[in-house]
């Protein structure tokens, strides 16, 4: 190609004008000329005939100098001005800032892809969170007016599970509704296994139903989408009635709209359709689904025994909706006071009173808040980290732009427009790693499902990321914007113009130095923090492990479900049931024992809690003795593991007939005849007086870090209870007889149901649940936390690096080896993580006693994951300072000096 | 192709013109001369910017350079208040001449 801009100096040469319009004239011209000469080899023209021609029109008849001579510009050269073609419009301006950044984002995709990345992980980790935190915590009855003013109601016992959530009797309820002033309304409900059966179908389907008062959807304030709900004369003239769950009447009946009339059969009773629940709504129990409802009054019908009129039976939770203006504080004075005014005016076994709770605490000891909270907390700090790393990474390309900047500044460019630039550009970056981060979140809001234990009643969530978890991480994305981008973008224009020209573009300020390893520091102490949470969890994962549970080897324990009243079966038949179940299973090969229990012990729910009576003890004031009732057949202990301490276990021979019998757990004989024997003592749950015969040994009930309560074993044949659960101990692997299983209960009964089929390892999931869900999120968080910081001070140091070339090539000038060299870099990166660990080790302190709740057995400032946790830092420290180390020792000196 | 002199009368007006509505360039000026002539009027570098620099002189056009990204920078031209009044008196000064010439020699501009 022609040299265009010396043919024109050549030209303007005699003309002797002043140097700086001489360039911008011969700039303007040779673009002509070149545009000229494009044109013209565009129009088909050789390079050669190009080039005559437009260098003829250059020197045609003199024209140029000719005409340039008659001017004298006094004018000095002119400022640059970015784009005004735009420049005025808003809009135009921020395109041009848009388009710029975008510019610049594309110059460097690797500093943007980590930027991205690091933005993407903290925000979509928070997200992700709060979609959990909302669904299954703030908010688990989307579709309840008003679902805030819920509260849960229970009746409380000095000696019950810490008052905790104690059920109350149907009676009980009816005077509690009549006579409360705090609620809008009170609800009783409770869960109930049932088999549903349409038409001529042989078999029935295994559902959970959930009986409730007449009121239950008028208080909750949800509507039926088809037909209606319930009255509170279907619940006085106990009307055969029920309403369908959204999903079962999909599932079963296809959504046909003339299920209303319709009659289905459930245990074997007849049930008229009435209505069909609004999608999505599964009940008040955070963590159950209902497939359909039931008026309470219809539970003899449903479960053979009635427990309607036994003032005594407690079994059904309370649910109210708290008055306008009334307190909790308020709300728990009155119930306590009506509870027990009314307790003792009707004789009963007394309740001392009753507790008045907020929804999310209703089940404390299964509670997902707190280990929610926890987990906030550390996407908080993931996001803090990511946050200082953008911040430090933006700063080095501040500061390698500083030429860059100090030029446009010198051109005239306003800082305000560098600013804004910058500004666009951090916005820019943030808002695709907030894009980034909601498909992360997207795709990661299952995992809690998927990490979640088999439980016999899933929940159907619906973990949708409503409009608050998107606001909440735009909040999050343009507050990081701000902060990350103000402060390299301040910094940036503030520039001082000569020093950074001098400077070569390394713009080198040591406060900017400063803040950069303040982040540093920062972001170490933030991991620490993260580190040291996800250690806990992990060390109290595996000590919850080792926790002696009361019973012997889990992994060769089959557990299966069944409901004598889903068979259609009464008392007497489901006792021969029983019996003939046993003897069968017993006999298969490869089964060692077998027998039944209504409780699993350390999975969720299935306790049952009676008030009782024990012979020889004196009840303290205002005390009421509450205490925990398993049924069993006999070989339960020696099936289970359970050691028996004293005495025997319950037998074959602890017939209906024969003398009522009990085993009492350790924790029962210390607390009520400590120093005593138990032996021979006499105890009643209700059904008369059962003589002690054996002392077994404590085990874990509900939860791994419990201490051990009281609890009383009653035989089956004297305490008959339909729903029951066979436990069998095998020789092998216990899924492998599931199926031989399945033809055993054909053989009794075509109806009997084999429910919730499992393994004890895998029904002790729930149990370990929080455990293992918190060590899988809180380390996958902490070693997010450890790679967003590692990048950071790779950079930090690649960046010390390069501003130190001139020093450390003098030190290899007068002599220093590669070594020296490299340990001055190593130096300061573990300097700064140093630091960062000691400054993080207080805060680290701090979370874990925080967590010292979730947290089993394991001491809150734990040594092990304490220093485990610096020595992760320490070796991230050194990876990640050892590249930018090395490139130190190549540094040529002489190139170095010399390019200064 | 015209007479020069005929020519060199004419160019200023239509400079000003061609500038009017927007910013330009040289060569965007040269150009559309050229499109709008059907090739009649022709400009080269060494004739277009003399000229330009004149109007500049005299204030009727006001050059800056323009920075768009992916582009090289360059010079845009746009009218100035001033020249905006000229271009108005030499519009009507043409338009009497043609009506003039109409009158006397039977053409009509149009």
């Amino acid at each position: 190609m022609p040299d265009w801009k010396k043919e024109i100096s050549d030209r303007l040469d005699t003309l002797n004008l002043e140097p700086a319009k001489e360039a911008e004239i011969v700039e303007e011209l040779a673009q002509h000329l070149e545009d000229r000469y494009q044109e013209l080899l565009g129009e088909g023209c050789s390079p050669e005939e190009a080039r005559r021609t437009t260098q003829r029109e250059l020197s045609e008849h003199d024209q140029l100098v000719t005409g340039m001579r008659r001017f004298t510009w006094r004018r000095n050269p002119e400022t640059a001005v970015l784009e005004t073609a735009v420049g005025r419009n808003p809009v135009g301006r921020l395109w041009q800032d848009f388009r710029y950044s975008l510019r610049m984002l594309r110059k460097s995709p690797g500093v943007t892809l980590i930027i991205v990345l690091s933005i993407g992980l903290a925000i979509g980790a928070n997200t992700t969170v709060f979609t959990w935190l909302e669904s299954l915590v703030l908010n688990p009855t989307p579709l309840v007016k008003d679902n805030g003013m819920l509260v849960a109601v229970n009746s409380a016992n000095k000696d019950g599970i810490g008052g905790e959530a104690d059920p109350f009797s149907y009676l009980t309820y009816l005077d509690w509704r009549d006579k409360t002033q705090s609620f809008d309304g009170l609800i009783a409900h409770t869960i109930i296994r049932l088999n549903v059966r349409q038409g001529n179908e042989p078999q029935g389907e295994p559902v959970w139903g959930e009986i409730v008062s007449g009121n239950y959807f008028d208080v909750l304030g949800v509507p039926a989408v088809l037909g209606r709900t319930f009255s509170l004369d279907e619940e006085r003239s106990a009307a055969p009635v029920t309403v369908l769950n959204y999903r079962l009447w999909q599932r079963r009946f296809g959504g046909d709209g003339s299920v209303i009339g319709r009659q289905i059969r459930l245990n074997g009773a007849q049930f008229t359709v009435i209505g069909v629940a609004p999608e999505g709504f599964e009940g008040v129990l955070a963590a159950y689904s209902h497939d359909l409802w039931i008026p309470v009054t219809l539970q003899p019908v449903l479960q053979g025994r009635n427990r309607i009129s036994d003032r005594n039976d407690r079994w059904l939770q309370g649910t109210a909706r708290l008055k306008r203006g009334v307190t909790l504080v308020q709300a728990n004075e009155e119930m306590r006071l009506l509870a027990r005014n009314i307790s003792q005016g009707r004789g009963e076994t007394p309740i001392t009173g009753a507790v008045v709770k907020l929804m999310r605490e209703r089940f404390s000891g299964v509670g997902f808040y707190p280990l929610f909270s926890a987990l906030l907390a550390v996407t908080a700090l993931v996001l803090l980290i990511a946050c200082a790393n953008v911040a430090n990474l933006l700063l080095a390309r501040a500061a390698a732009r500083g030429k860059e900047i100090s030029i446009r500044l010198a051109l005239g460019a306003k800082r305000s427009h560098i600013i804004r630039q910058l500004m666009t550009e951090s916005l820019l970056l943030s808002l695709i790693g907030g894009c980034a981060g909601l498909l992360f979140a997207r795709w990661a809001k299952g995992f809690v499902i998927m990490l979640s234990p088999p439980t016999p009643q899933p929940r159907f969530w619906s973990l949708e990321m409503d409009w608050r978890t998107i606001l909440v991480a735009f909040l999050v994305t343009v507050f990081t914007a701000l902060v990350f981008g103000l402060v390299p973008a301040l910094r940036a224009a503030k520039t001082d113009l000569v020093t950074a020209l001098k400077e070569e573009g390394r713009g080198a300020s040591s406060s900017r130095s400063r803040l950069r390893s303040a982040l540093i520091i920062a972001q170490v102490a933030l991991s620490l923090v993260a580190l040291v949470s996800a250690g806990l969890f992990l060390r109290s994962m595996r000590e919850a492990q080792r926790i002696d549970v009361g019973f012997s080897d889990p992994n060769h324990l089959l557990l299966l479900g069944t409901d004598f009243n889903m068979a259609g079966l009464k008392r007497e038949d489901g006792l021969a049931a029983a019996d003939r179940l046993l003897e069968r299973v017993r006999a298969l090969s490869g089964v060692s024992s077998a027998s039944l229990s209504t409780m699993v012990p350390l999975g969720f729910g299935g306790h049952a809690y009676t008030p009782t009576k024990v012979e020889g003890y004196v009840l303290a004031p205002d005390e009421d003795v509450t205490i925990e009732r398993v049924i069993v057949s006999d070989d339960y202990f020696e099936t289970m593991g359970v050691p028996i301490v004293e005495g025997r276990g319950i037998t074959a021979q602890d017939r209906s007939d024969a003398q009522r019998v009990a085993v009492v757990n350790e924790a029962f004989a210390k607390r009520y005849y400590p120093g005593q024997d138990p032996i021979g003592k006499r105890t009643d749950q209700g059904q008369g007086w059962a003589t002690v015969v054996g002392v077994a040994k404590n085990g874990k009930y509900r939860e791994l870090n419990e201490a051990p309560s009281p609890l009383i074993y009653s035989s089956l044949q004297q305490w008959y209870v339909p729903a029951i659960t066979l436990h069998i101990r095998t020789v092998n692997n216990p899924k492998m007889l599931t199926e031989t299983a399945r033809s055993v209960f054909a053989g009794i009964n075509a109806n009997l149901p084999i429910l919730d089929p499992r393994t004890m390892t895998e029904h002790m999931g729930a149990a370990t649940f929080r455990q293992s869900f918190g060590a899988v999120t809180l380390s996958t968080f902490g070693v997010l936390a450890l790679l967003i910081t590692a990048v950071g001070l790779y950079g930090v140091l690649s960046y010390f690096v390069t501003q130190r070339r001139k020093e450390i090539a003098i030190r290899m000038a007068i002599g220093a080896t590669p070594t020296q060299v490299m340990n001055l870099v190593l130096r300061q990166g573990l300097l700064l993580t140093l630091i960062g660990i000691i400054v993080g080790s207080g805060f680290a302190w701090i979370v874990g006693r925080l967590m010292q709740s979730q947290v089993l057995e394991v001491s809150k400032s734990d040594p092990l994951t304490f220093i485990g946790g610096v020595l992760l830092l320490i070796a991230m420290a050194t990876a990640a300072s050892f590249v930018p180390a090395r490139r130190a020792t190549k540094v040529d000196p002489l190139a170095a000096l010399k390019y200064e | 192709m015209l007479d020069r002199e005929v020519k060199r009368g004419s160019t200023e007006m239509l400079i000003l013109a061609l500038v009017e509505d927007r910013p330009r360039h040289g060569y965007e000026i040269a150009k559309l001369i050229e499109r709008r002539s059907d090739g009649v009027l022709q400009f080269n570098v060494a004739s277009l910017y003399p000229l330009l620099y004149r109007l500049e002189e005299r204030g009727l056009i006001h050059g800056r350079w323009v920075e768009k990204p992916g582009q090289r920078r360059r010079r845009f031209y746009k009218l100035t208040a001033a020249g905006q009044k000229i271009l108005k008196e030499q519009r009507k000064t043409w338009k009497d001449f043609f009506v003039a010439l109409d009158r006397v020699a039977g053409i009509n501009p149009a």
